[in-house]
């Protein structure tokens, strides 16, 4: 037993509704609370984090003069915030508010009532004794500083670019690839209006190449950040182009002489490009770079064609990457999707058949500055009879990709309305299930059947080109059960277009990686809350929009992009920013200067200071991770709020019989 | 009162036949999407009429009908590979077999081979005194401590006339490559992969526990099988017969378990074998669906024919992952399909159309499956049937051929 320290504890016991009460007896455990040296109270609630619930937390400390709270309830990640809001406002220091987790932790993970009311009680017994040991401790005030950066320069980068500039701020928009457009300006119509994507993404792509308030760095990637939310530094390559872009004038004939060709990329291959080269025509900016990697001069000194031709002498063959420093408030993660291209197109003949094509090559071939001119023909210039269309390939299958993409549906809808539009051919889509959620998606459901594709319910096991009739012979037969009419059929067609999901891209993960976020097991970057905070992320002043949290729509894209862009813009106005009183300190008295938790924190928050030869802690850029306190040798370094003697005395109650 | 007397066809969902269903290893019937995958994929498409995918939908629901198709799957994997969702199709059809076992629903012929491995250990109705006779007359030597690799041979290699000529060129391979080997004669009994798959699992748990009784005595650190529905047994099915692990598991322990093709190909690496002799022939390669597709041997049986000199070797249509199953999984060995209307059948005009005299092949079942099909087109000429063993036998023999 320990000895009374002349604290006053109030302990709270939550039902959370019948969360913790169906499990855990609420009133048991506020009982033995009762028996702890210096409990004064305990009450047992339905709702603690309710109004009533904190107003109840209030009105004790005000009548029982109670110096110490402790609250069992659900996990502090929901509520900790609440309770030491209602402890401040009652005039008590925040910090002697402690909560215990009997939800999470305890009710929510065992069905047996007997064993959850015992654990509850130890952890009651536990944070009574460890809130005796807090000490107050109190919030910092920083300054918050202006300007924003926006990782990604696709059509979230760029709209949340643009609402941020429009919104007074100064924007840094950083984009690898030489143009912005990400792979909004790949595509040729839109679903559900069937917009021309390029007409109504280059207004936007304009803005951003001409707006006062944003500095846009294309070729150019973020190559570290450091600091904390409201004071962010980063550093940014931009790769050697070759071209003086201040100098070019875009008139284009560097292109028209470059003799040196190589598969195109925004052209998934199907056509080529020059190694001096613009991706597409309304690239912003619309200057040339050029490719070292396929360029006959930096390969084996040969040509320099572009040089000769070039009027302003634009070319720079020792052009050097640069290096960016800037500061901003915070950061926008806008880092887009890969489209998937596994093994699960192998399996249904992509690579093997000519006329098998993924959604992006298809994009593509229908796109009239694309490699066709927009006209829908075979690889031998026919126009196909027949497509078949198939859906999910490698999405919600458990050995590719596990999840949904959401846009595969419609965009395949709207391919079979082109094709139809086109050519007049017979299309045979082939789904598992039509997801059509959006405003107006429906409709175009409906579109699609009246206009007459033939949608069969059936994933497509097999696509061979082994004819077993005479109608077979010469086409791409499609093998797949219609479960619907529940036969198995062979539906021979000239083109096949497999309907791939989205990846999380290959870089988002440096980026997450640079800002310290997580991403999940599918590589997206992870919300703060999938529900409540789709934008935030652990790291505070990092916010997300866009594909790299998850597969969505344009609709969905541009929302985020300004919901991010409207958190920025927040953060500014209050203009400060509170940083956590829950930080490390090391204790000058004892430190021996080993330098051992300099290299482990991860923040960098840990400084050597070589006059007086002890580390110290910036308690702003100080998260209170705590690995210093653990690693150091001496003790100098500890975590406030999380000290030797409060872990202690908390193992204690626990362990007490 | 006159009353209305109407016929009614009321279906109402028979949950307590799923759930029995699904308490006989078959819980990942809830788990399955219905897209169809497995029906566009199986071999039987183009033969006959059969919806994996509908099966799975009348057994999870309690429907009348899923007992009609119970007994075509043989097994072979393709779906389970393919499936989304990582179903064991396979297992859901061997759940629903048990069931109908009970009641004896079964296809009449499979009461001998189940009736036979309960009373002498081996499918086929042969005495267990008779099971060595060949093995001795062939000299093989018995496991002993000391021999390196147990040559754990099939019922089928023991006892079936063709394919003991089989087990004659496995045992003069591992002569040639200088193997320490020996066998268990009338101590082996069935692996019991057959009962499983039919069904019977009393008749698989008793063939089990005996050859685990053995396996536990001898302590062999290497066991070699000429079957690969052995290999799947002793390497996976014994401890994870459900096949929750997607059988990566390598059995008892120490134990290393290999067909003997993978022994081949490793002697050949080292140099301890070396065919000279030639084998002008036109081999294509049949995958075995339970050593490609369920123990992922694909490349040592290729590498064994690549090793042959003279031989011309061509794949099918369908190979490796995708190979088309003989229809001997599952019972099919035993149960009736009629001519022009069998697996083997669409599998010997796929190694017609590659433009091969012979089908190479690992499995005693396959084997059978094949030569019956050849047979019942009179092609006995055009096409023959040929273990890897038997082909590296001939090419390791003295003389130029």
């Amino acid at each position: 037993m320990t000895k009374p320290s002349g604290h006053r504890i109030g302990v709270y016991v939550c039902h959370c509704g019948v969360n913790i009460s169906s499990v855990v007896n609420v009133t048991e455990v506020a009982a033995q609370a009762a028996k702890e040296d210096d409990v004064v109270l305990t009450k047992d609630y339905k709702f603690m984090c309710s109004a009533p619930g904190q107003d109840l937390i209030r009105a004790d400390i005000a009548e029982h003069k109670l110096d110490r709270v402790v609250v069992a309830a659900c996990s502090p990640r929901m509520h900790d915030d609440t309770f030491r809001g209602a402890c401040a406002k009652a005039g008590l220091n925040p910090y002697f508010s402690h909560m215990v987790n009997i939800r999470e932790q305890d009710s929510w993970v065992t069905k047996d009532k007997a064993l959850a009311t015992q654990k509850a009680s130890a952890l009651v017994r536990a944070a009574v004794r460890r809130v005796r040991r807090h000490e107050p401790l109190y919030s910092k005030e920083v300054d918050v500083q202006p300007g924003v950066l926006v990782i990604g320069g696709g059509i979230a980068g760029i709209q949340a670019a643009l609402t941020i500039a429009d919104g007074g701020q100064h924007v840094w928009l950083v984009e690898k690839e030489p143009t912005i457009g990400g792979h909004m300006a790949r595509f040729d119509k839109t679903f559900p209006t069937l917009d021309c994507s390029a007409c109504i993404l280059t207004p936007k792509m304009n803005a951003v190449g001409s707006h006062p308030n944003i500095t846009l760095l294309t070729s150019s990637e973020v190559k570290d950040v450091s600091g904390y939310i409201g004071n962010f530094k980063a550093v940014i390559e931009t790769r050697a182009r070759y071209v003086d872009h201040d100098v070019c004038n875009g008139c284009g004939l560097c292109m028209e002489k470059c003799p040196k060709k190589v598969p195109s990329e925004f052209d998934e291959g199907l056509v080529q490009r020059k190694a001096i080269y613009i991706p597409f025509p309304q690239a912003v900016p619309n200057k040339p770079v050029i490719d070292r990697d396929a360029c006959t001069f930096f390969q084996n000194g040969k040509c320099k064609a572009c040089e000769k031709i070039c009027g302003p002498q634009a070319i720079r063959w020792d052009d050097k990457p640069r290096m960016t420093e800037v500061q901003v408030g915070s950061v926008v993660v806008a880092t887009g999707f890969e489209m998937y291209r596994g093994p699960a197109l192998a399996e249904l003949g992509y690579g093997k058949y000519p006329e098998v094509y993924h959604a992006l090559e298809f994009e593509r071939l229908n796109n009239a500055s694309g490699p066709t001119e927009g006209k829908i023909a075979m690889r031998d210039g026919r126009t196909p009879q027949s497509v078949a269309i198939v859906h999910c390939v490698g999405s919600r299958d458990k050995k590719y990709k596990p999840y949904c993409s959401r846009v595969c549906c419609m965009y395949s809808l709207k391919f079979a309305h082109l094709i139809k539009e086109k050519t007049g051919a017979e299309v045979w889509e082939f789904y598992i299930d039509v997801r059509s959620p959006g405003k107006a998606y429906e409709e175009f459901y409906d579109r699609i059947r009246e206009e007459g594709t033939h949608l069969i319910r059936g994933k497509v096991g097999q696509v061979t080109d082994a004819a077993l009739t005479d109608d077979e012979r010469g086409k791409l037969i499609v093998v797949a059960e219609d479960t619907l009419a529940q036969q198995r059929l062979r539906v021979p067609v000239d083109m096949v277009i497999l309907s791939p999901g989205l990846a999380s891209a290959p870089k988002s993960l440096a980026v997450a990686q640079l800002l310290k976020c997580s991403t999940d097991k599918d590589g997206f970057l992870i919300e703060k809350h999938p529900k409540l905070a789709p934008i935030e992320t652990a790291t505070d002043g990092v916010f997300l929009a866009g594909c790299c949290q998850g597969p969505k729509d344009i609709p969905d894209t541009v929302a985020q992009a300004q919901a991010a862009a409207s958190m920025s813009l927040q953060l500014v106005g209050k203009g400060k920013v509170l940083i956590e009183g829950r930080t490390a300190w090391a204790d000058s008295e004892l430190c021996s200067g080993c330098r051992i938790c300099n290299s482990l924190c991860p923040y960098g928050a840990i400084t050597f200071d070589e006059a007086k030869k002890v580390s110290v802690v910036n308690e702003v850029l100080c998260k209170g991770c705590g690995t210093c306190a653990a690693a150091c040798p001496s003790g100098a370094a500890q975590a406030r709020h999380f000290k030797d003697d409060q872990i202690f005395t908390e193992i204690e109650g626990v362990l007490a019989p | 009162m006159a009353s209305a007397e109407v016929s009614l066809k009321i279906a109402a969902p028979m949950l307590e036949v799923a759930q029995t269903v699904q308490e006989q290893g078959g819980e990942q019937l809830k788990e399955c999407y219905q897209c169809g995958t497995c029906t566009a994929v199986c071999p039987w498409g183009d033969l006959r009429s059969f919806s994996p995918r509908r099966f799975i939908e009348l057994a999870r629901t309690g429907l009348e009908g899923f007992e009609n198709d119970a007994w075509t799957c043989v097994t072979c994997k393709r779906c389970w590979d393919r499936c989304p969702q990582d179903i064991n199709i396979p297992q859901l059809f061997q759940s629903v077999r048990r069931i109908l076992l009970e009641s004896s629903s079964n296809p009449r012929t499979l009461n001998q081979p189940l009736g036979s491995i309960r009373a002498v250990g081996n499918p086929w109705g042969e005495p267990v005194e008779k099971r060595e006779a060949w093995a001795r007359q062939a000299e093989v030597p018995v496991y002993g401590p000391g021999t390196e690799h147990l040559l754990f041979t099939c019922c089928t290699n023991d006892y079936d006339a063709r394919n003991k000529r089989d087990s004659q060129a496995i045992v003069e391979v591992l002569r040639a490559a200088g193997a320490s080997f020996g066998h268990l004669g009338n101590d082996q009994r069935c692996c019991g992969d057959l009962a499983y798959t039919a069904g019977d699992t009393a008749a698989f748990e008793q063939m089990r526990e005996a050859n685990r009784a053995t396996f536990g005595r001898v302590r062999a650190g290497s066991v070699l099988l000429t079957s690969p529905h052995c290999l799947h047994a002793f390497k996976n099915r014994y401890d994870d017969p459900e096949g929750r692990k997607r059988g990566d598991g390598n059995g008892q322990g120490e134990t290393r378990y290999r067909h003997v093709v993978e022994l081949f190909a490793e002697a050949l690496k080292a140099g301890a074998l070396k065919p000279t002799r030639k084998v002008a022939r036109k081999v294509t390669y049949h995958d075995p669906c339970y050593l490609g597709r369920y123990n992922g041997v694909y490349d040592a049986p290729r590498e064994v024919l690549a090793a042959v000199p003279g031989l011309e070797f061509r794949e099918m249509a369908h190979h490796r992952e995708a190979s088309l199953c003989c229809g001997g999984g599952g019972g099919g060995v035993w149960v009736e399909t009629a001519k022009g209307e069998r697996l083997g059948d669409l599998r010997i005009r796929e190694a017609l159309d590659a433009g091969a005299d012979t089908i190479a092949t690992a499995c005693p079942f396959c084997v059978q499956m094949l030569e019956s099909s050849i047979l019942s087109f009179g092609l006995e000429e055009q096409l023959k049937v040929a273990t890897v063993a038997e082909l590296l036998a001939e090419s390791l023999r003295p003389g130029e051929g």
